[in-house]
């Protein structure tokens, strides 16, 4: 008997939820702590939650399919992945071992919300389920892609039970395959998959379809029958499956290929093998620029020496530290030793103060990250993808890498301007316009116990369409913060839910800057609540909005939801900036 | 719940009841008898709320399914 949950990792890791199996075998009179497995393979502190989790009618393959956020360097776009484990019912007590972990949505999608007036507002994945055949595993879940006209699509893949085995990799003794065993860049390598017939009837007339899911990896041989199978044998194709590597391939990552199978009995149904690949040999090179200084409306380089690389480049990254009050006036390259230049950011984020914390926490491109520079706010410490990619530097050797590279900053603006959070409300972009703060009252607006209250904001002039908003609350006095729900509403009724029931018993919200591009949630934080946070709804929903739809009257709507404590509690003075 | 293959129905449930758990109580006992499944759990907020980003609900619910040839 299985069951699964989410749960938080242990405490202090900072993850909030992994997906978790146990299992008995005693019919659920014990469940030891051994028998408990987490499901999901990734490396990061993202979420993964709402399992749902079928048996096929063997008993013999288990299927769990959840919510994912690990794609999502901000851990908020959801996808849903999958893996399908093993039960040996033979072994004395019975075993479980988790299988790998595979995606199966195509496409990310973010939290959605209060969409249906017939369930809850805060309901989503709720009823997602799986269920299985002798023949397939079915997985429907709650889908909020953006591409969706209905925003809530149930969708039905279908993961054969007949997985495949561990595939051995073979040399194919072409282009530069080494027989390591180890899938490199660059290289040819025969494949062999072997098949199990799960079922209980014979299979027959078994061929197969190699296709490659994976850029820079080709398929040279495709094509392969197999032996006939009795239930519960397994056979490996007979003829070879090989594949090339290009010279841009990066080591280390998963190879997906997709195996399409056909039987007289199953008709066609579709695998996905993965295959780890060799890792990277890893060269850092540091250095503090002998110059600090970006010189306004002129470029500088700054260089960094690069020796001893014996290799070629299989991927690279790069890790910065900038302080400019204004990077969109800014321009950033690297230039390797052959003059290959590749631009990494040019006059993005009008909002952005810098590149990374510190020293000790700086910001990385990375052709890999989910977020690109060019797409909006910049991370304030990343993984970024760079406007162009640093893959063009792949395959580089010798004299192509060891010597000085530069990092080239040009500064294509003649003055520098205020940063936008020096308290005095510079608009960075022209046309921007700021939230009008409600009177500095010393004794401040009051909050009611168990009512709902609005502080209008009023804003007019503005000509241009919204890039980004934040909201600063400088002093919100009340004794339990855990009984306070803020949103804040534009003139067209659009609202963003800031904070709800957060802060546990603590006090106050003193200084408080709502930021989609704050590093810490608020739901992670505690009372009193001083700094920048990430509200529970994106500020974002705002941005694009037009003038005419921007100018008038805005709401932080406060809501306090439990009454009869007879306690004073007020609202001081709060600011909103908006961003064209 | 989940019904095995002995025809017990077992209901799995989330409780907080000296700490968050995850536990299952069974036909073939009335119901009477609590089975420990997950023991302590890390998550310690109110409902086994998991508080994730997005302001949706992210609770603690278990989902249960039987093996039909393990022992019951």
């Amino acid at each position: 008997m299985f069951a699964a949950y989410s749960d938080a990792a242990a405490a202090g890791s900072g993850d909030k939820a992994d997906v978790i199996l146990t299992f008995s075998t005693d019919g659920g009179a014990t469940w030891p702590a051994a028998n408990q497995r987490r499901i999901n393979d990734d490396a990061t502190l993202n979420d993964q939650f709402a399992p749902a989790l079928a048996i096929e009618p063997g008993g013999t393959k288990l299927f769990v399919g959840w919510y994912d956020r690990r794609r999502d360097p901000l851990n908020n776009n959801i996808d849903t992945f999958g893996a399908i484990g093993a039960i040996d019912n033979t072994a004395i007590p019975p075993t479980f071992t988790p299988g790998v972990n595979f995606r199966i949505s195509s496409e990310s999608f973010p939290p959605v919300v209060d969409v249906d007036d017939a369930v809850p507002a805060d309901f989503m994945g709720d009823h997602d389920t799986a269920q299985a055949d002798e023949s397939f595993f079915y997985y429907s879940w709650g889908d909020n892609r953006p591409s969706s006209a209905a925003q809530r699509t149930c969708v039905l893949p279908a993961y054969p039970t007949s997985a495949p085995r561990p595939a051995r990799i073979g040399w194919c003794g072409r282009g530069g395959g080494n027989g390591n065993g180890v899938v490199e860049r660059n290289e040819c390598n025969q494949l062999f998959i072997g098949l199990v017939n799960a079922g209980t009837a014979p299979s027959t007339g078994l061929s197969a379809v190699l296709s490659s899911l994976t850029p820079a990896v080709s398929i040279d041989q495709p094509n392969s029958t197999y032996r006939n199978l009795n239930p519960g044998r397994s056979g490996t194709n007979m003829t070879p499956f090989a594949f090339t590597t290009s010279p841009g391939f990066v080591c280390g990552t998963t190879i997906e290929l997709l195996l399409t199978v056909t039987t007289s009995e199953a008709g066609t149904f579709a695998l996905i093998i993965k295959l780890p690949t060799g890792s990277l040999n890893s060269n850092a090179f540091d250095d503090v620029p002998t110059s600090t200084t970006i010189t306004d409306n002129a470029t500088t380089e700054f260089p960094l020496t690069v020796a001893g690389v014996s290799g070629a480049i299989g991927k690279l990254r790069v890790a910065l530290h900038i302080l400019h009050d204004s990077v969109d006036q800014l321009a950033i390259s690297l230039v390797s030793p052959d003059g290959t230049t590749i631009d990494l950011s040019s006059n993005n984020d009008s909002s952005g103060i810098g590149f990374g914390l510190d020293c000790a926490h700086r910001a990385i491109f990375d052709d890999n990250a989910g977020v690109s520079v060019a797409l909006g706010t910049i991370p304030t410490i990343g993984p970024m993808r760079p406007e162009q990619a640093l893959a063009a530097f792949n395959g580089k050797s010798g004299a192509e890498v060891n010597g000085v590279w530069k990092l080239r900053i040009t500064d294509n603006a003649l003055e520098q301007r205020a940063p936008w959070n020096a308290g005095t409300h510079h608009l960075l972009l022209g046309t921007g316009g700021d939230l009008t703060p409600t009177p500095n009252d010393p004794a401040g607006v009051a909050i009611m116990d168990d009512t709902t209250m609005d502080v209008p904001l009023d804003v007019s002039g503005l000509t241009e369409a919204i890039g980004k908003v934040t909201v600063t609350i400088t002093k919100l006095l009340h004794h339990r913060d855990q009984d306070l729900d803020i949103s804040l509403i534009g003139p067209d009724g659009t609202s963003v839910l800031l904070t709800s029931d957060n802060g546990g018993t603590g006090p106050n919200y003193v200084g408080t800057t709502f930021d989609d591009s704050a590093v810490n949630f608020i739901t992670a934080g505690t009372a009193p609540f001083s700094g920048k946070f990430r509200p529970e709804q994106p500020l974002a929903a705002f941005v694009g909005k037009s003038a005419s739809a921007v100018n008038g009257t805005w709401k932080l709507r406060i809501r306090d939801e439990f009454g009869q404590q007879h306690r004073r509690h007020s609202v001081q003075l709060v600011a909103g900036h908006l961003y064209a | 719940m989940t019904v095995g293959p002995d025809h017990v129905a077992c209901v799995f449930y989330y409780s907080d009841f000296g700490g968050n758990h995850i536990r299952m109580r069974k036909s073939s006992e009335a119901f009477g008898v609590i089975h420990e499944v997950s023991g302590l759990l890390n998550n310690t907020a109110a409902n086994g709320e998991l508080g994730l980003y997005g302001s949706f609900r992210s609770r603690l619910s278990p989902k249960p399914s039987s093996a039909p040839s393990l022992p019951v």
